[in-house]
C-alpha cells in the first residue's frame, strides 16, 4: 500500500482557505438574523424575567410569613413591653377587656446609607388593616389581620414594590397553638402550609395570653409628662417611659383618658415603632381562620420552619445569615433588607435550563433557608426583647473586635456579647458599650436624599433590564445598550462614535425615598453614565434604511378604536398573539415591528388615535413572513425605504469605570 | 442585553466565510450563517462568552460540517457545480483551475469522513488556521488532546486519500 504524499492534505489545506467567497451575507440574510437573534433574547429575557417574579413571589410570601409570626403580637407590642403612666390607669380597663384591636403601626429601621428603611403597619386585631414598607418602598405591604386572642391569626397582605414583580396578594391563617399556619395565594390559586412547631412559651405568654396581666405591670409603673399636642384633632397629652434603654411615649386623650391615642416607641439599633389610630375590639367573623384548604386551590408543597427550641446558635446562624447575604456586612438592622433581598434574588434565582420541577425544589430550598434562618432569628429576638441590643450595622463579618448584638439570657447574672466573627462571650452589665437612645426620625433634608447609582463589571453576558419607579436594575449589559435605555433611543439607531468600554456591566439605579418621576431618574442615570463610564452623546440626522408601515388607501378597517381604559401591550414576540389596547400606532405596533426586524419603522399610516387590535406575529423572523402578518391581521403594508433619522452617537473618552455606588446629584 | 445587531454587524464577515468556504452554495451559507448566530446566543445566556471571533468559527464550522453529513446522506454532492468552476486563483491556466477545484473538492468530501470532533479540530487548523490554544478552550479539550485529533485526522486522511489519486474514485465519492 504506497503511503500517499503527506504535502497533499496541505494543498488541498490552502485551496481550501483560498476558496474565493462572495462577498456576503445578503442584506436580507444578516436583517432576518439580527430579527431572530433578537426574538430569541426576547423569549429568553421573558423566561428569565418570568422566572424572577416566581421566585420573588415565593420569597415573599415566606418573608411574609416570617414577619407576621415574628411580630404577631406587634399590634400590642408597644404596649406591653415597657412603661406606662397613671394617666394611663383608665386605659387599663378598656384593655384589659380587649378581644379585638384595629390600630396602625409605622416603623422605621436604620439603614446603613443614612436613609431609614421603615415599615408602615395599620393593623387590626380581630380585623387588623396593616402595611409594611422597608427601605423607601423597596418593600411594602398592606395587611388586613384579625386575631383571635391568644392563638389565631389571619392577616390580608398586600406586598408591593418587590424588585421584578407587581403586587403579591397573600392570606396567611394562624393556629399559633398548633403551630400551623396556611398561606393562600388568591390570584394564584394555591395554598401552602406551614409547619411552624410549637412557639416558646414564653412568646406567646409575653405576646397573647397574658396581656391584662401586662397591661396591669403597665399601669404601675410611672410615667414622665412630655407635654400636650393635638393627634387627629383630639388634644392629647404625652408620658415617657425608659426602660432597659427603650423609650416609650404614650398619648392619650385628654379629655377622656381611656382612649390610647397614640404610642411611640424607639428601640436603640432596631427601630422605632409608631402605633396610631388605635380601635378595640372591632367585631369579627370566626369564619375567618380555617386552615382547610379552600375549594379551587391547589395545594403546594408544605413549608417547614421550625420555630421551637431556639438557642443562641440560632440567633448566631441568623446573623450569619444576614451577613453573608449583605456582601459580609451586617446590616442596619437584623432583618431582611431590601439589598440582602435582592442578593437572595440572584443567588436563588434558577437557572434557565432547569425543568419545572427543578426550579420549584430549588425555590422550596430557598424559602425553607430563608424561613428557617429568619424565622428562628427573629422569634429568638422578640424572646429576648427585653435586653436585646443590635450594633452591628456596617460591621465585616469576621471582625473579632466589633460587638454585633448582646443579650441577657433568662436567669443569666452576665450577657452574651456576639462580635463579628460570631464568636460569643459573657460580658457583665457595667461593661457593655453604651447605646444611645434616639428619637424617631422627622421629616428632614436627609428625606430628600437623591438617588444612588451604582455601575459594576458584570460577569453576565446576556442582558435583562427591569424598569419602573423604584428604580432601574440592569444587569449585564454593554455600554452601547445600556446608553440606548438610558436616553431611551431605540438599539438601532443608537451608534458608536469608536471604541466604547468592553465588557458588560450591571447598574442599579435606587430611587430616593420621596420618590422621583422617570424622567428625574433618567437624567440621574445619564449622569452617571458620563460620570463613572465616561460616556457622552450627540444626537446626529443620518440617513437609514427604514421600513415603512403604510395604509393602503391611507385607511383600515381591522382597527377598533380603544374603548378606553388603560394602556396596555401584552404578548411575546416569538409566535404569540400581542395584544394592545388603548395605543396608538406609534407607541406599540412600530416598536414591536422594529424589534422583529432588526431595523426601524416608521408609522407612515397617517392614521391617528388609539385603538384595541391583536397581532398574531410569526416564530419566523424573516421580512416576508412579518409582513405577510401584518398585512393578513391589521391590513397595513410594510415596505423598505430610506429616511434621515435621529441617531444617538455614543462616544466613550477612554476612562476606566468608576465603579460602585455614587449619589445621584443631578447635573 | 446583549448588544445583538452589534455582534452580527461585527463578525458576520468571518461566519460567512466559514461556512461559504465549507458549504459552498449560497442558499446553505445563509441557513448556516443564521444557525450559526442563534447557536452563539443560546451559548451566550448560559456561559460568558471569552471570544466572540472563536465562538462563532467553531460554531459556524460545527453547524457547516452536520449540514454536509445531512447532505452527504442525502446523496447530493459537496458543492454545485457552478462554484467549483469558480475555484480558481487570479490568473490560473485550465489545468491549474480543475487541479485546485478537485483539492477543494477533495477537502470538503473527506473531511465530512472524519469523525465529528476531528472533523472540527482539523476545519478550525487547517481551514480556520486557529491555533491549538484556541481550539482546545472553545471546544473544552486540553491542547495535547487537539493534537492527537488533529494527528488522527491527518492519517485518517491519508487512508481515504490513497484511492482517491482518481478523480472520483468510487471509494471516495458516495
Amino acid at each position: 500500500m504506497s503511503k500517499p504524499e503527506p504535502e497533499k492534505i496541505d494543498l488541498a489545506a490552502k485551496a481550501f482557505r483560498d476558496v474565493p467567497v462572495p462577498a456576503g451575507p445578503p442584506p436580507e440574510i444578516l436583517a432576518a438574523t439580527v430579527a431572530a437573534g433578537k426574538a430569541f433574547e426576547a423569549d429568553i429575557h421573558k423566561t428569565i424575567v418570568q422566572r424572577r417574579r416566581y421566585l420573588m413571589k415565593s420569597l415573599a410570601r415566606v418573608a411574609a410569613a416570617i414577619i407576621l409570626v415574628a411580630g404577631l403580637g406587634i399590634g400590642t407590642y408597644a404596649l406591653l413591653v415597657h412603661g406606662s403612666t397613671v394617666a394611663f390607669a383608665q386605659v387599663r380597663d378598656l384593655l384589659e377587656q380587649m378581644q379585638t384591636m384595629t390600630c396602625r403601626i409605622h416603623m422605621s429601621y436604620p439603614a446603613a446609607e443614612g436613609r431609614p428603611m421603615e415599615m408602615d403597619i395599620r393593623r387590626k386585631v380581630l380585623g387588623a388593616r396593616g402595611q409594611m414598607a422597608s427601605e423607601g418602598r423597596p418593600m411594602e405591604m398592606d395587611i388586613r389581620a384579625s386575631y383571635s386572642l391568644p392563638y389565631l391569626m389571619r392577616q390580608e397582605i398586600a406586598v408591593t414594590g418587590i424588585p421584578g414583580t407587581g403586587p403579591v396578594t397573600l392570606i396567611n391563617v394562624y393556629d399559633l397553638q398548633a403551630g400551623k399556619a396556611i398561606s393562600l395565594h388568591p390570584n394564584e390559586k394555591t395554598a401552602m402550609m406551614m409547619n411552624l412547631g410549637q412557639l416558646p412559651p414564653e412568646l406567646l405568654k409575653k405576646k397573647t395570653q397574658n396581656f391584662a396581666e401586662e397591661m396591669k405591670k403597665l399601669v404601675e409603673k410611672d410615667g414622665v409628662p412630655i407635654g400636650h399636642k393635638e393627634i387627629g384633632g383630639t388634644e392629647a397629652a404625652g408620658f415617657r417611659v425608659t426602660h432597659e434603654g427603650v423609650v416609650t411615649d404614650l398619648w392619650v386623650d385628654n379629655a377622656k383618658a381611656e382612649k390610647l391615642l397614640l404610642v411611640e416607641m424607639d428601640m436603640p439599633g432596631q427601630g422605632h415603632i409608631r402605633m396610631s389610630d388605635i380601635v378595640i375590639n372591632p367585631p369579627l367573623d370566626a369564619a375567618l381562620f380555617s386552615l382547610a384548604v379552600p375549594a379551587g386551590y391547589h395545594e403546594m408543597p408544605a413549608l417547614d420552619i421550625p420555630l421551637e427550641n431556639l438557642t443562641e446558635d440560632d440567633l448566631i446562624a441568623g446573623l450569619r445569615f444576614l451577613a453573608q447575604n449583605n456582601d459580609n456586612t451586617f446590616p442596619a438592622a437584623p432583618n431582611m433588607t431590601p439589598k440582602i433581598v435582592k442578593n437572595l434574588e440572584k443567588r436563588l434565582q434558577p437557572a434557565v435550563g432547569l425543568s419545572d420541577e427543578e426550579i420549584a425544589k430549588s425555590i422550596a430550598l430557598g424559602q425553607k433557608e430563608i424561613g428557617t434562618r429568619i424565622g428562628r432569628l427573629t422569634i429568638f429576638l422578640q424572646v429576648n426583647s427585653g435586653t436585646f441590643r443590635y450594633v452591628g450595622n456596617g460591621v465585616k463579618l469576621g471582625d473579632a473586635a466589633a460587638p454585633v448584638c448582646w443579650y441577657k439570657p433568662k436567669d443569666a447574672a452576665l450577657y452574651r456579647v456576639v462580635y463579628g466573627d460570631l464568636s460569643a462571650a459573657n460580658i457583665a452589665e457595667a461593661e457593655l458599650p453604651k447605646v444611645e437612645a434616639s428619637r424617631p426620625p422627622q421629616e428632614s433634608p436627609d428625606d430628600q436624599a437623591a438617588p444612588t447609582v451604582e455601575i459594576s463589571p458584570s460577569a453576565k453576558t446576556t442582558g435583562s433590564w427591569n424598569i419602573d419607579n423604584d428604580g432601574w436594575d440592569f444587569e449585564g449589559v454593554t455600554a452601547l445598550a445600556l446608553a440606548a435605555q438610558v436616553y431611551s433611543s431605540p438599539e438601532h439607531q443608537t451608534k458608536a462614535d469608536g471604541a466604547l468600554p468592553q465588557g458588560h456591566f450591571d447598574v442599579h439605579v435606587q430611587a430616593s425615598k420621596k420618590g422621583e418621576s422617570f424622567q428625574e431618574l433618567q437624567a440621574v442615570a445619564q449622569h452617571a453614565l458620563e460620570r463613572q463610564l465616561g460616556l457622552t452623546v450627540r444626537h446626529e440626522r443620518r440617513k437609514m434604511s427604514v421600513y415603512l408601515l403604510q395604509a393602503p388607501n391611507g385607511k383600515n378597517d381591522a382597527l377598533r378604536p380603544t374603548s378606553g381604559g388603560g394602556q396596555r401591550c401584552s404578548g411575546g414576540t416569538g409566535g404569540q398573539v400581542r395584544t394592545v389596547h388603548n395605543m396608538a400606532i406609534s407607541e406599540a405596533l412600530t416598536p414591536c415591528l422594529a424589534m422583529r426586524l432588526g431595523w426601524p419603522v416608521l408609522d407612515e399610516t397617517g392614521i391617528k388615535g388609539a385603538f384595541d387590535y391583536q397581532l398574531a406575529l410569526p416564530a419566523e423572523a424573516s421580512f416576508e413572513a412579518i409582513a405577510k402578518a401584518v398585512r393578513d391581521g391589521l391590513g397595513f403594508e410594510l415596505a423598505p425605504a430610506e429616511r434621515e433619522l435621529d441617531v444617538l452617537i455614543v462616544k466613550w473618552n477612554g476612562q476606566p469605570l468608576k465603579s460602585g455606588p455614587a449619589n445621584g446629584s443631578r447635573p | 442585553m446583549t448588544d445583538w445587531q452589534g455582534i452580527v454587524a461585527t463578525h458576520s464577515g468571518v461566519v460567512w466565510r466559514t461556512v461559504y468556504r465549507l458549504l459552498g452554495n449560497h442558499q446553505d451559507a445563509a441557513d448556516c450563517f443564521q444557525e450559526t448566530f442563534l447557536s452563539a446566543l443560546d451559548v451566550a445566556r448560559r456561559q460568558p462568552v471569552r471570544s466572540w471571533p472563536s465562538l462563532l468559527t467553531c460554531l459556524a464550522t460545527a453547524r457547516a460540517l452536520d449540514r454536509m453529513r445531512r447532505r452527504m446522506r442525502d446523496g447530493a454532492r459537496s458543492a454545485d457545480v457552478a462554484e467549483l468552476k469558480s475555484v480558481a486563483s487570479p490568473e490560473p491556466g485550465p489545468d491549474q483551475r480543475a487541479e485546485t477545484a478537485e483539492l477543494v473538492r477533495m477537502f470538503r468530501e473527506l473531511v465530512v469522513r472524519l469523525p465529528d470532533r476531528q472533523a472540527e479540530v482539523f476545519c478550525l487548523r487547517y481551514g480556520s488556521e486557529m491555533s491549538y490554544r484556541e481550539i482546545a478552550r472553545e471546544m473544552g479539550l486540553k491542547t495535547s488532546d487537539v493534537g492527537v485529533l488533529l494527528h488522527r485526522a491527518r492519517g485518517r486522511l491519508r487512508e481515504l486519500m490513497e484511492p482517491a489519486e482518481g478523480p472520483c474514485g468510487p471509494e471516495v465519492m458516495p
